[in-house]
């Protein structure tokens, strides 16, 4: 049971012209691998996700889940997006299951008491995340941090071979980032959840994840290969050991490889006598 | 000093009003409703054209007369009694004014039920067709490039255009009424819906996917339930065309219904009455819009946003 990315590509057709957004990319993620895709904005990380999700079509290569060909969406690969999207008229417990109601789910799942330990599972899977009190909240009374937990639980609750995830924690607060970062990292581990992760922050990659692969800048691939020389069971500590700071400037550095280049233009424009404005002087 | 800065606070663009300025705001923009009516009936008295429009007080006594309690009715009845020879006689004229009376707030019974009749069937109708169609052409484009630019077509031809033609192919019954009221808001519906179906965001219909989901659990699990207090509102809005539309259809070809009843006042020169139908169909409207936007609420907590 494995994902295998071979040769994949993305090529953007526009009247003026074709632009490449992902060159030949090619990885697999094995069982319980924790895989982060770390690059700058609009490298083809989040393309290559959505990829893996069926919902982007491929301009070549192909993608194998369990040796079978991927073509479009599926119950297989759960999916978690940046902006929550939950079901707005279904509470807690209803959007996390969700999928139970849907016919696909409830012909694979059989048996009565199949059907009930999915259920069950679901019920657990509320109070994982720490959502007991508020199983009959509407998301609009939730917090941003809340809502990605449902979202998060609804992934779990079909059972996905893998979950997707497209930046969850970008649009949290830094204190909510760390603790839902701890949250999925014991979570991963406990359900043994094989994850593919896209993020754009490097400390976060490295936190969570069992590899990173990071893109290089429009048209995208992948530049480098990183297996996390950590214990998976980490504490949120780490981060502040000199190894784990290592690590992160190392792959910074791989990211903004010109940004002391930056810093240069900027002051000389800051300097410019003719930018010279008068304000507070 | 400080009264004169709040004052001026609660001038700026999106400041929120409390309830008593509020109050206070409503009540000042019936009071200068008013003493433009009553300005521009007094210009027609002072020309004595005092008929052709009537003041805010005469259409009042026209609504009490209708109640039964108006100044006219009180004349009417003094001058029967006066002229009756015996006390008996003088209550049977009376009861035979009051009777006349009653009779005008029957035919306004009558007339109201009818419009409403021929509106609510016609609305029916046009929601029960225009919102599926609408829920379609906005989740398959397929549908949509089939029938969208034909509807859109259609929208654009005026509706009061298509009268002569419907009196030719349905006559003049029921039957042309309720076709110009549903033809004016089935378009409408249509469009709305389909725009309202259009803004699901596309993370849910992906989400939905990757639970599982089918194309058709996709359109009625996801969008349609997404998509329901827009229809709603769209539903309000076109309530208000339908009346629109039943006053047309009433006017060129009915022997009953509020806008058959305004071109008799119109002909009769009963302006005050006329007037009085008038203030009737806006407080419908403003009751049905009213009754909607509470259902609305009340029906769909969830999506219910603060104004601020």
């Amino acid at each position: 049971m494995s994902l295998e990315i071979s040769q994949i590509t993305k090529t953007y057709t526009t009247r003026r012209g074709s632009t490449e957004a992902l060159l030949p990319t090619t990885f697999t993620v094995d069982p319980g691998e924790f895989v982060s895709l770390v690059g700058p904005s609009g490298c083809g990380k989040s393309t290559t996700l959505y990829m893996v999700a069926g919902i982007e079509a491929i301009s070549s290569g192909s993608i194998r889940l369990n040796g079978q060909e991927i073509t479009r969406p599926g119950r297989d690969r759960g999916m978690v997006f940046q902006g929550y999207s939950l079901m707005p008229w279904l509470n807690v417990e209803e959007n996390v299951k969700f999928s139970h109601q849907l016919a696909a789910n409830i012909k694979q799942e059989g048996t009565m008491s199949q059907v009930l330990s999915h259920y069950a599972y679901a019920d657990r899977l509320i109070e994982i995340v720490g959502l007991a009190d508020f199983r009959k909240s509407l998301p609009r009374e939730l917090s941003g941090g809340m809502k990605q937990r449902v979202a998060i639980a609804r992934a779990l609750a079909n059972r996905p071979q893998i979950l997707l995830m497209d930046e969850p924690f970008g649009a949290l607060d830094a204190q909510m980032r760390e603790e839902m970062q701890e949250l999925m990292l014991l979570l991963s581990i406990h359900e043994r959840t094989t994850v593919l992760f896209v993020t754009h922050d490097v400390e976060e990659a490295l936190y969570l994840s069992s590899r990173v692969l990071v893109y290089s800048p429009r048209p995208g691939r992948i530049i480098e290969e990183l297996v996390v020389p950590f214990d998976r069971d980490r504490l949120l500590d780490i981060k502040l050991t000199p190894e784990f700071v290592q690590l992160k400037r190392r792959l910074l550095h791989l990211l903004h490889g010109s940004s002391s280049q930056d810093r240069a233009s900027i002051l000389m424009r800051l300097q410019d006598p003719a930018n010279y404005s008068p304000i507070n002087r | 000093m400080e009264l004169f800065r709040k004052a001026t606070l609660m001038l700026r663009p999106r400041h929120v009003l409390g309830g008593s300025a509020k109050a206070v705001g409503i009540a000042l923009g019936f009071i200068l409703f008013a003493l433009a009516w009553s300005g521009l009936s007094r210009n027609y008295a002072a020309e004595g054209k005092a008929v052709l429009f009537p003041s805010p007080q005469a259409v009042w006594a026209v609504a009490m007369d209708y109640m039964g309690v108006g100044p006219k009715t009180a004349v009417k009845v003094l001058e029967a009694r006066a002229s009756a020879p015996s006390p008996a006689a003088a209550d049977f004229a009376e009861d035979a004014v009051r009777a006349e009376a009653r009779e005008d707030l029957k035919i306004l019974g009558l007339d109201l039920k009818v419009s409403f009749r021929r509106v609510c069937i016609a609305f029916l109708l046009a929601a029960l067709v225009g919102v599926p169609l609408g829920l379609f052409i906005g989740a398959y484009h397929w549908f949509e490039s089939i029938l969208q630019p034909v509807t859109e077509f259609i929208r654009y031809v005026p509706v009061p255009a298509l009268v002569p033609l419907l009196i030719v192919v349905f006559g003049i019954d029921e039957a042309p009424k309720l076709m110009l009221i549903f033809i004016g808001t089935v378009f409408q519906i249509i469009l709305m819906t389909s725009d309202e179906v259009r803004r699901v965001p596309m993370d849910l219909v992906h989400l939905c996917y990757t639970l599982g989901g089918k194309s058709s659990e996709v359109v009625f699990k996801v969008m349609l339930p997404a998509a329901l207090p827009g229809i709603f509102d769209a539903l309000r809005l076109s309530n208000g065309w339908a009346w629109t539309w039943l006053i047309v259809a009433e006017l060129v070809a009915a022997n009953e219904g509020m806008g058959y009843r305004i071109v008799r006042f119109q002909r009769y020169l009963d302006t005050d009455k006329l007037f009085f139908y008038l203030i009737i169909l806006g407080l419908i409207g403003l009751l049905l819009d009213l009754l909607f936007r509470l259902l609305n609420r009340s029906l769909f907590r969830w999506a219910a946003t603060d104004k601020r």
